[in-house]
């Protein structure tokens, strides 16, 4: 340690010249240390390749950073504050009630809403016979559902839906909802896929079968 | 801040067309924010999905010292930082400050690391399997190789020795090492003044160079500032 005491910026210096930041004047500190003491090129020799052996060492360590993507998970949803969760706490119960209190009224066969029936007047024509005048979105969903009803599409909404979140409403009168609805819909298709993930992390689709095994091959 | 160069596109798979697209609309965004790294972070916080993956990518290499830096010896890495990406995902839209965007993400990385040191407790001490040996010096290429698989095997073993280091010291030590990090940007990365961290690292290669003289494991660890112990290692 006696040193470092006498040389307090040795350490320093090496450092620099390691860094590559060394400037004349610290070339100039080191010369002058090693005018006393060979030893500090020996010193600065060994932290240089320290150095390179060390960066190899944590590139090869971090390597696998850069295979590491973002989670396709739901993007950022912006999560309530402590204050927003206060009142999701204190008011979540009461929505969830009204909402299933609303889907229990309107419920039908097997927890599946049928679609919904088409109260609005047929205004116009727009697009060929059939087609209605869509004035809002719940016009919009009925029509999806009368005519998902008709192609044998849409089978009804879910009675429940998922609840996202409340925030008090801007104009201090009650609250808005979000929420996802659930609406259960039928196609038919030649044969099914899922999608799997390869060894190299690509989405693929795979084949599924799921026709019940025979008697021969269990 | 330089970060990580956005992977180009030849690192996509070819069959991944609708990840090569993503990959281009990326470097793209990333040339855009190229000189205004706020901009891309403000809109990443503010829920643009594109820009938080490019800030990711940009990040990702210095998340990945920072927890090689904390993390206990076994924990996997890998783990570690998929732990870190999915906190992005959750919870980065959360942030209201983009210039706190870096050090909420050092954050996130240390305490995930932290994390797997408790859980650790309750979990068996790992046993190494028969061919969890370091690799073999096997040097098929003559005196070439031989000298990269011995620069190799030095640079693991001081990387064992850096981790004997006070937290303190051996963090902004590693950090240095990544190519594109100066003092003053691991300053504001660990909330330090340039000068302390410029002190810092030399004192840790001062102390790492001891090390390696002396062995290593299982001795205390001084401040050639102080003379003081700061550390001890078992």
């Amino acid at each position: 340690m006696a040193a470092s005491q006498e040389q307090p910026d040795r350490d320093l210096l090496i450092s620099r010249v390691v860094d590559g930041t060394a400037r004349d004047a610290d070339w100039k500190a080191l010369d002058a240390i090693a005018s006393g003491d060979q030893g500090v090129w020996r010193e600065l020799a060994t932290a240089q390749r320290q150095q390179a052996c060390l960066m190899r060492a944590v590139e090869e360590s971090i390597a696998p950073a850069s295979l590491v993507e973002l989670p396709d998970e739901a993007p950022a949803l912006h999560f309530p504050s402590r204050q927003q969760a206060w009142w999701i706490r204190r008011w979540a119960g009461w929505v969830a009630a009204a909402v299933l209190g609303v889907a229990w009224v309107s419920s039908g066969r097997l927890g599946v809403n049928p679609p919904a029936p088409i109260d609005t007047p047929i205004a116009a024509d727009l697009a060929g016979p059939g087609a209605r005048m869509v004035k809002n979105a719940a016009d919009a969903l009925s029509a999806y559902f009368d005519k998902g009803a008709e192609e044998k599409r849409v089978l009804g909404e879910m009675p429940t839906k998922l609840l996202l979140r409340t925030n008090p409403a801007a104009d201090g009168k009650g609250y808005e909802v979000y929420f996802v609805r659930q609406i259960v819909e039928r196609v038919e298709v030649p044969d099914l896929r899922m999608l799997s993930t390869d060894e190299f992390g690509n989405v693929r689709p795979a084949e599924v079968d799921i026709r019940p095994a025979s008697a021969d091959s269990m | 801040m330089p970060g990580e160069p956005v992977q180009s596109s030849g690192v996509e798979r070819p069959s991944a067309s609708p990840r090569r697209d993503q990959a281009t609309h990326a470097s793209s965004l990333a040339h855009k924010h190229q000189t205004n790294p706020e901009l891309l972070t403000a809109a990443a916080l503010a829920g643009d999905r594109d820009a938080l993956r490019v800030l990711w990518e940009q990040n990702r290499r210095w998340v990945a010292a920072i927890l090689l830096a904390h993390k206990p010896a076994w924990a996997d890495l890998d783990d570690l930082l998929q732990e870190v990406a999915a906190s992005v995902v959750r919870h980065s839209g959360e942030l209201r400050d983009p210039a706190s965007f870096r050090s909420w993400l050092r954050t996130v990385a240390i305490n995930s690391a932290r994390l797997a040191a408790r859980a650790r407790k309750y979990r068996p001490e790992p046993k190494p399997l028969a061919g969890d040996e370091p690799l073999a010096t096997v040097a098929p290429g003559g005196a070439a190789s031989v000298s990269f698989n011995e620069d190799r095997e030095e640079g693991r073993r001081l990387l064992e020795l850096a981790m004997e280091l006070p937290e303190g010291y051996r963090e902004p030590l590693l950090l240095k090492t990544l190519r594109d990090l100066s003092y003053r940007q691991i300053g504001e990365l660990v909330g330090l003044p340039e000068t302390t961290v410029e002190t810092r690292i030399a004192r840790a290669r001062k102390m790492l160079r001891e090390l390696a003289i002396n062995g290593g494991a299982g001795r205390k660890v001084e401040s050639p500032a102080r003379g003081k112990v700061i550390g001890s290692v078992l």
